[in-house]
């Protein structure tokens, strides 16, 4: 009697961990719905409708945390407060945050449980490199030592968000558009195309969404070499956790009446369990409780102890492996560092290589920027004109995937900031709305040999319809009105690229030479401020317009 | 028979799915329809000019003067009205119809026995959903018992044949407005830095899934010309109660109280009196005067019957 109750405990375990996980989940992709169409543009300035704390997983992730503030070299309040949970959780009791938590690993286990079923349960002929993700994260801190953020390419959160953003979320919508478009469902099924949560107005798109999906999905096929390859084998995140866990007070125990017949053995998904089943590796250890549910005897236990029988927290690792991981994160940063694409011009300001690198307004000036921001694509996400995309070439090897303006796919809408709202790390520095007019992000350049008014002096001024800050003048060149780009009115915000009907390239674009975002606010200010009182047409940000009777 | 294993059913019904979803955009938008020709139940001799503070009262009695919503919208009517939302501004910038107009419109449509009432337009600002509400009109359309919805997809449009087309023979429409029993178009007279103004013919650009197109063209002119001889209102209501004198069609620039609202069902006519509002004569006006060659209206407002209220 007692022996079943026992049992039923554990079994309960398992199941409570399934919940808390489908739960975890949940809570990870509803937090990514909310930033998906979920703002409301008052006269004061973006409203988000959902105070809920969307950028959660990022800020609790401590391998994001402590890369991005040894890369920038700076405390970021947000980051610490917010890690600290998951960090005291991992010291004290262990690595759930891997077993219970994570979204990746869940979608894994799902992964495990669809495709791979019939694969023998434990792990197969495949050699066991567990010690890999101590490595990789060796190398990762190390490149954020020498001033190089380069968990974004390794951290799950990084991975599964960016996954969901770039690739699936565009793949929804467009399904959603398609079947409203059918008579049928835009009468009797309205919901489908027109909901709250997925944006009918504009559809999404992405580049390298190709190359975030391949990433996702090649993680989880390794699930077909042993369960969870990528959290046993590769996760820096795993690793770090690992670390912290090593002296848990939550441990394994074997009771002495095991049989030693090593049920729990190819059961371990993590294959911490060693051959001798009362052994196991306490930093692999993700409490999935498994191993408690298949012991025959019930000697298996999974309790708060300080006792060590069975115990190892040891990692053995290699000392030519590590520093052949110290070399390579050394390599990695410096690399980046003196890649062609990294030359500032001679104010520091300007990369050379990258005439179209636009960043968002509020970004903070280049080699911070890419220090800071943790490639989280919530900006990507949130900017309602799908303007906003990762970078391949544009800011370098240091700046992949990080957000660029592509006024091609959608300008920078005047009333908004809602990037600088949902960045975690605070690259994008908030600001606002009426700060817009002067927190120059580029400036738009006419391209004369392109331009149908210049060129075939046409009466086009789309460009200048458009405008949102007045920055198109008309002068008379040769007898014909010719558009002229003012530089102090003109921000960047790439509305005049969007809108130029000159295919495939506009014949009017924006440039990062009008990036100034290594001046002040003041700064700027006082730039915006130097624009001349042309025409009669009143100052943007000075006196308003006159209302006649 | 062989049992379907459930690998090959999920299978097959996500390739269905795929087709499904990759066909049906296409087809539905290459359609081409011929709109059948629109005759106004409203005379279109009468322009009706209400004056006064109020922009609600001033529509209603426009509308009322021209003998009134009932004359126009019958019980069960689905109606469509066409706004300008073209673009991020708040309501009193002017660079938007003003809400009120909407919404009063919206109520007298339903006090006529409207089975439905849909505000529609193709926004050019993004986010398109979120401008709805921010330029005001959204809410007060919505309170009124609307349908607010920006068009901004493709599968929101069908092809239409322009028989009477100059320069342009066919083009799109937002579906719901081929189907509509009524079509109001509620214009903003503005400033317009390429057509000089906009009024309502040009404010039907906001029917059409590519703008470009027109802009590009030899004459935009004559592109809002040839459009309107295929998709024309049944009613036109002008708001002129704040006007934008510069910078138009964006703004924001310098205005002016012209506290009126004008209405008509010649959209020619409407046009033509929104055109002395800025000093103009309606000939000056390209759109106008090409309108009125090809016949769609009248343009020499000593020929409309025009009654001034309020």
């Amino acid at each position: 009697m007692n022996k079943h109750l026992h049992s039923n405990k554990l079994a309960s375990m398992t199941n409570l961990r399934r919940v808390v996980q489908v739960i975890a989940f949940a809570v990870f992709t509803g937090l990514f719905l909310l930033t998906i169409g979920k703002y409301d543009f008052a006269a004061q300035g973006t409203v988000l409708k959902s105070r809920a704390p969307i950028d959660l997983f990022f800020k609790i992730d401590p391998l994001v945390g402590i890369t991005t503030m040894v890369a920038a070299r700076k405390v970021i309040h947000a980051l610490l407060i917010y890690a600290l949970p998951i960090v005291l959780l991992s010291i004290f009791a262990g690595r759930f945050f891997c077993g219970w938590l994570c979204p990746l690993g869940t979608a894994l286990d799902v992964t495990d449980a669809v495709f791979f079923r019939k694969r023998k349960p434990g792990c197969t002929g495949v050699r066991q490199v567990w010690r890999t993700k101590y490595y990789v994260l060796l190398g990762v801190l190390v490149a954020a030592a020498f001033g190089s953020q380069l968990a974004f390419l390794l951290d799950p959160i990084t991975i599964i968000t960016r996954a969901f953003t770039l690739a699936l979320f565009p793949i929804v919508q467009l399904t959603s558009q398609s079947l409203g478009g059918l008579d049928f469902v835009s009468e009797h099924l309205p919901f489908i195309s027109h909901n709250s949560y997925i944006p009918s107005d504009v559809q999404y798109f992405y580049r390298l969404n190709f190359f975030a999906a391949v990433i996702f999905i090649a993680i989880l096929a390794a699930n077909s070499l042993s369960r969870r390859f990528w959290c046993r084998n590769l996760c820096p995140l795993g690793a770090l956790l690992g670390l912290l866990s090593r002296f848990s007070l939550i441990k394994r125990v074997v009771k002495s009446d095991c049989a030693h017949c090593g049920k729990c053995v190819p059961d371990c998904k993590m294959g911490a369990i060693m051959e001798n089943p009362t052994d196991y590796r306490a930093p692999e250890c993700v409490y999935c409780y498994s191993c408690t549910g298949v012991c025959p005897k019930q000697s298996t236990t999974i309790v708060p102890t300080i006792r060590t029988e069975g115990y190892h927290g040891e990692l053995d690792l290699n000392r030519r492996r590590t520093l052949q991981a110290f070399g390579i994160g050394a390599l990695a940063a410096v690399l980046g560092k003196t890649n062609a694409d990294a030359k500032t011009d001679r104010t520091g300001r300007v990369k050379v290589s990258s005439a179209q690198l636009i960043r968002p307004p509020g970004a903070l000036p280049e080699d911070e920027f890419v220090d800071r921001c943790v490639r989280c694509s919530e900006c990507m996400k949130i900017c309602p004109t799908n303007g906003l995309q990762p970078a391949l070439t544009e800011a370098g090897l240091e700046g992949l995937w990080s957000p660029v303006l592509v006024p091609r796919m959608g300008e920078c809408t005047q009333q908004c900031n809602l990037c600088s709202k949902v960045c975690p790390s605070q690259a994008i520095q908030p600001f606002d709305i009426s700060e817009k007019a002067h927190i120059y992000i580029g400036r738009a350049v006419i391209d004369r040999s392109q331009c149908i008014a210049w060129n075939s002096n046409r009466q086009c001024l789309v460009c200048d319809e458009h405008c949102s800050y007045h920055a198109l003048h008309w002068k008379e060149v040769d007898g014909v009105r010719r558009p002229f780009v003012e530089e102090h009115k003109c921000v960047g915000c790439g509305i005049c690229e969007n809108a130029c009907p000159i295919q495939p390239h506009a014949a009017i674009k924006v440039y990062s030479l009008g990036d100034r975002r290594g001046e002040t606010r003041k700064q700027q200010k006082a730039f915006f401020e130097q624009a001349p009182r042309s025409g009669g047409s009143p100052h943007p940000g000075g006196d308003p317009y006159t209302t006649s009777e | 028979m062989r049992k379907l294993s459930r690998r090959e059913f999920i299978g097959a019904a996500a390739g269905l799915g795929a087709a499904l979803v990759t066909g049906c955009s296409k087809n539905e938008a290459g359609a081409l329809e011929s709109v059948k020709p629109h005759t106004s139940r409203l005379d279109v001799k009468n322009l009706a000019v209400a004056s006064g503070k109020d922009p609600a009262k001033n529509t209603r009695a426009a509308v009322d003067a021209l003998g009134g919503m009932k004359k126009l919208v019958r019980e069960g009517d689905v109606v469509v009205i066409k706004p300008n939302i073209a673009w991020n501004r708040p309501p009193d910038a002017a660079a938007t119809t003003n809400p009120h107009v909407v919404s009063e419109l919206v109520k007298m449509c339903k006090e006529a026995g409207a089975s439905k009432v849909m505000v529609l337009e193709h926004v050019i600002d993004k986010p398109a959903e979120a401008l709805l509400s921010f330029t005001g009109i959204g809410p007060a359309a919505e309170a009124a018992g609307a349908e607010v919805r920006a068009a901004q997809n493709e599968s929101d449009y069908r092809t239409i044949s322009i028989p009477k087309g100059k320069l342009i023979k066919n083009d799109t429409c937002i579906k719901d407005i081929l189907k509509a029993d009524v079509f109001i178009n509620v214009p903003i007279a503005k400033s317009h830095s390429s057509t000089k103004l906009t009024l309502g013919m040009k404010n039907l650009m906001g029917c059409i899934w590519d703008r470009q197109a027109w802009h590009q063209s030899e004459s935009l002119d004559q592109c809002i010309v040839d459009y309107i001889t295929a998709i024309r209102p049944d009613l036109t209501v002008l708001d002129a109660n704040k006007i934008l004198l510069t910078n138009g069609p964006k703004g924001p620039g310098n205005t002016k109280n012209v506290n009126q609202v004008i209405a008509g069902a010649d959209p020619v006519a409407v046009d033509a009196y929104g055109a002395t509002l800025f000093g103009l004569k309606p000939g000056d006006v390209g759109f106008i005067k090409l309108a009125s060659e090809l016949g769609v209206g009248e343009m020499d407002l000593s020929k409309i019957s025009i009654k001034r209220v309020g």
